[in-house]
């Protein structure tokens, strides 16, 4: 307990500290930006900075990224309450009833509502992983090097049921990205493998190329081919902000239940923000019989976007403990961790102990400059959601290439980004999951030296991988998850449901 | 429908490549050579079951066809765990040529003949092929060319970045 406490002191004072905090504050204050903005969203906007916080100190670089994430699920409630388009995916169903309450006139009462939701929703999750972490370190401590296998391969085994499309594309996907980290040196012996006798590709494929390549470039190809206003029928901001903070006092509840939501699914690996926000609106409705949702029922706000901000500390819970990212926003901060030489997985409740409880904290004090954005600074934010996409392509496109090449000095990285965005294209045309797919880049290291590791350990034989309970439960997991959708209908026509 | 499209030369493509890795895998210790060579054979087997999916038995059929998802039924994109966002005033234009494929394109080129002459002299024009492209409006134009310039400028003057050497350059100006 006395670790835990000591490592909680050293997060305080890291985050407070000047050059620190106020990377903090900017990553709050350009993920709203960016969360504004149809078509961009959290990773889009962390992916392209990614490259250049290699020149930040790890701390500063890391709160940087998941502030941007947390400042983010804001952003894109204001761009869906008022002009009925959501900022991400996340804030999708807060158009449900955030739009029609603005057209009411009562525009600032929604963004009051979605910024004090975000915000003590968010707290709450972080307080929650913050008093779990000491059960979650036990937990964590219980995995050797076949049960971290095990879980990397579970955690692309329940990307591919998450994500769209068949099991088996989504599983090619994930293949297709462990298969290109074999590219370079090997983990355990000495062999340079698969480089075609090209120096550049000796150290591998830059996995940060593949992310930014699949992520941004894609995303920014995508988004050419649409043309014309994004703004959909702007709304005046009218309304008051004392109201909305009322209601929201006035729905403790409702935020504690939809916060649980978000943090359960939250830390379900490939499940992200969007399928809590539709859960937790969906319970709401339930819940609530006697009301009518859909034409400007605060509740309707309320749930979305307490889940949301829920689900940014609890998707950290996969990604720091086994390096499997909660969603495509904590896969590019699993990213940057590594290029920050900080390996997600036992440590990081251990010697780095600090470096977690600074994350959490500093999702603790971005909540809070949410709340005074929100509160005071929304109007101005509210211009942001006006800005033609035809600036934004050219400038993402352009970053991205560029910052490619200060990771590594090499020119190659700069290609790669672009051949990434180009295979992320035909991915998403063809229902191949692309979170698969960057998981498998992004744990493809890791799986394959686990999975050496435990074969020598065991002298050549795989009984490493059943020989504790842990494990077995691990490989009863991987099955069910890759079986399961198969056989359920075929179960449930034989019981007759 | 197509004998052959783009998602056949996909995975066409993850075949030769698993293959070439599969095969080359027998010139490492075996340490080197059993995951790359184990993912191989999955993605192997894995992409002739889709390849061929419109002969298999029915059974097998489903379980390569049938999506199976929890999501709600959204198009998948990258944005946060793969799903675009509804555009409210966004439509396609009608063109010969996509904007996407242009625009796919135009990145290769400034990607060629950056590295050969230079990003910095290579991005104004990259930035102003784009306005032309979509008609923009030469303020916006002017926006988005300083824009640009000003990443890789900046890129040089505070980071060193070579971006204002190309290959074929290099010898003229430094």
């Amino acid at each position: 307990m006395s670790a835990i406490v000591d490592a909680l002191l050293q997060a305080g004072e890291i985050i407070f500290k000047p050059d620190v905090f106020i990377w903090l504050v900017l990553g709050v204050l350009f993920g709203i930006s960016v969360g504004c903005i149809p078509g961009v969203g959290p990773v889009i906007g962390m992916s392209a900075v990614l490259p250049l916080t290699f020149f930040l100190e790890p701390i500063s670089a890391i709160l940087f990224l998941i502030n941007i994430y947390s400042g983010a699920m804001f952003g894109a409630a204001i761009a869906a309450i008022l002009i009925n388009t959501p900022g991400a995916p996340a804030a999708a169903a807060t158009t449900f009833d955030g739009y029609p309450m603005a057209k009411q006139g009562k525009a600032m009462d929604a963004l009051s509502i979605a910024a004090s939701s975000s915000a003590l929703a968010g707290f709450f999750s972080v307080v929650f992983l913050i008093a779990a972490s000491p059960l979650l370190i036990e937990f964590v401590l219980l995995f050797g090097s076949p049960e971290y296998f095990l879980i990397a391969i579970l955690g692309l085994s329940l990307i591919t049921i998450i994500a769209r499309g068949p099991i088996l594309k989504g599983l090619i996907a994930g293949g297709l990205g462990l298969l290109l980290t074999t590219i370079g040196f090997a983990p355990i012996k000495p062999d340079v493998r698969y480089t075609f006798d090209i120096l550049m590709l000796s150290d591998g494929v830059s996995f940060i190329a593949a992310l930014i390549g699949v992520f941004a470039i894609t995303e920014m190809i995508k988004l050419s081919n649409k043309q014309g206003g994004i703004a959909n029928d702007a709304i005046e901001v009218s309304g008051t902000v004392a109201e909305g903070v009322k209601t929201v006092l006035s729905n403790k509840l409702l935020i504690l239940k939809s916060a649980l939501i978000g943090i359960g699914i939250g830390a379900i690996p490939g499940a992200g923000a969007t399928i809590s926000t539709f859960v937790s609106y969906s319970e709401a409705v339930r819940s609530n019989p006697d009301e009518t949702f859909g034409d400007g029922n605060s509740r309707g706000i309320v749930s979305t976007e307490a889940a949301n901000n829920a689900t940014v500390g609890s998707s950290l819970i996969p990604t720091l403990s086994f390096g499997i990212p909660g969603g495509g926003a904590a896969a590019v901060l699993l990213a940057a961790l590594i290029m920050h030489g900080i390996r997600p997985g036992p440590d990081m409740f251990d010697a780095n102990l600090f470096i977690t409880y600074s994350i959490f904290l500093s999702l603790l004090v971005g909540n809070i400059v949410i709340i005074v954005v929100g509160l005071t600074l929304v109007t101005k934010f509210s211009y942001i959601t006006q800005v033609d996409t035809n600036i934004i392509i050219p400038v993402v496109i352009v970053l991205s290439i560029l910052s490619m090449y200060l990771i590594r000095d090499n020119w190659f990285d700069m290609f790669t980004v672009v051949l990434f965005g180009f295979i992320g294209i035909v991915m998403l045309e063809h229902d191949y999951s692309v979170i698969a797919f960057v998981l498998g880049i992004i744990l493809g290291g890791i799986a394959e030296e686990n999975l050496i590791r435990s074969i020598q350990l065991s002298d050549g034989y795989v009984d490493a991988f059943y020989g504790t309970a842990l494990s077995i439960l691990l490989l009863i997991a991987i099955v069910l998850v890759l079986i399961g959708p198969i056989v359920a209908p075929w179960v449930q026509r034989k019981v007759g449901l | 429908m197509d004998l052959f499209d783009r998602e056949d030369a996909f995975l066409i493509a993850v075949i030769a490549l698993s293959s070439y890795m599969f095969v080359g895998g027998f010139d490492y210790a075996l340490e080197s050579a059993i995951f790359p060579q184990t993912v191989a054979v999955f993605l192997i087997i894995s992409s002739l079951l889709i390849l061929f999916k419109r002969f298999l038995p029915r059974p097998v059929h489903l379980f390569v066809a049938k999506p199976f998802s929890l999501r709600p039924d959204e198009e998948e994109s990258m944005s946060e765990g793969a799903e675009s966002e509804p555009n409210g005033g966004m439509h396609e234009q009608e063109r010969s040529v996509k904007n996407s494929t242009f625009v796919a394109a135009l990145m290769v080129a400034y990607l060629v003949v950056g590295y050969l002459i230079g990003f910095l002299y290579v991005t104004p024009l990259f930035a102003v092929a784009y306005g032309k492209w979509f008609d923009l409006s030469r303020q916006i134009v002017i926006m988005i060319t300083t824009l640009t310039t000003l990443i890789a400028l900046v890129f040089i003057l505070t980071l060193n970045a070579p971006f204002d050497i190309g290959v074929l350059t290099r010898g003229i100006f430094v």
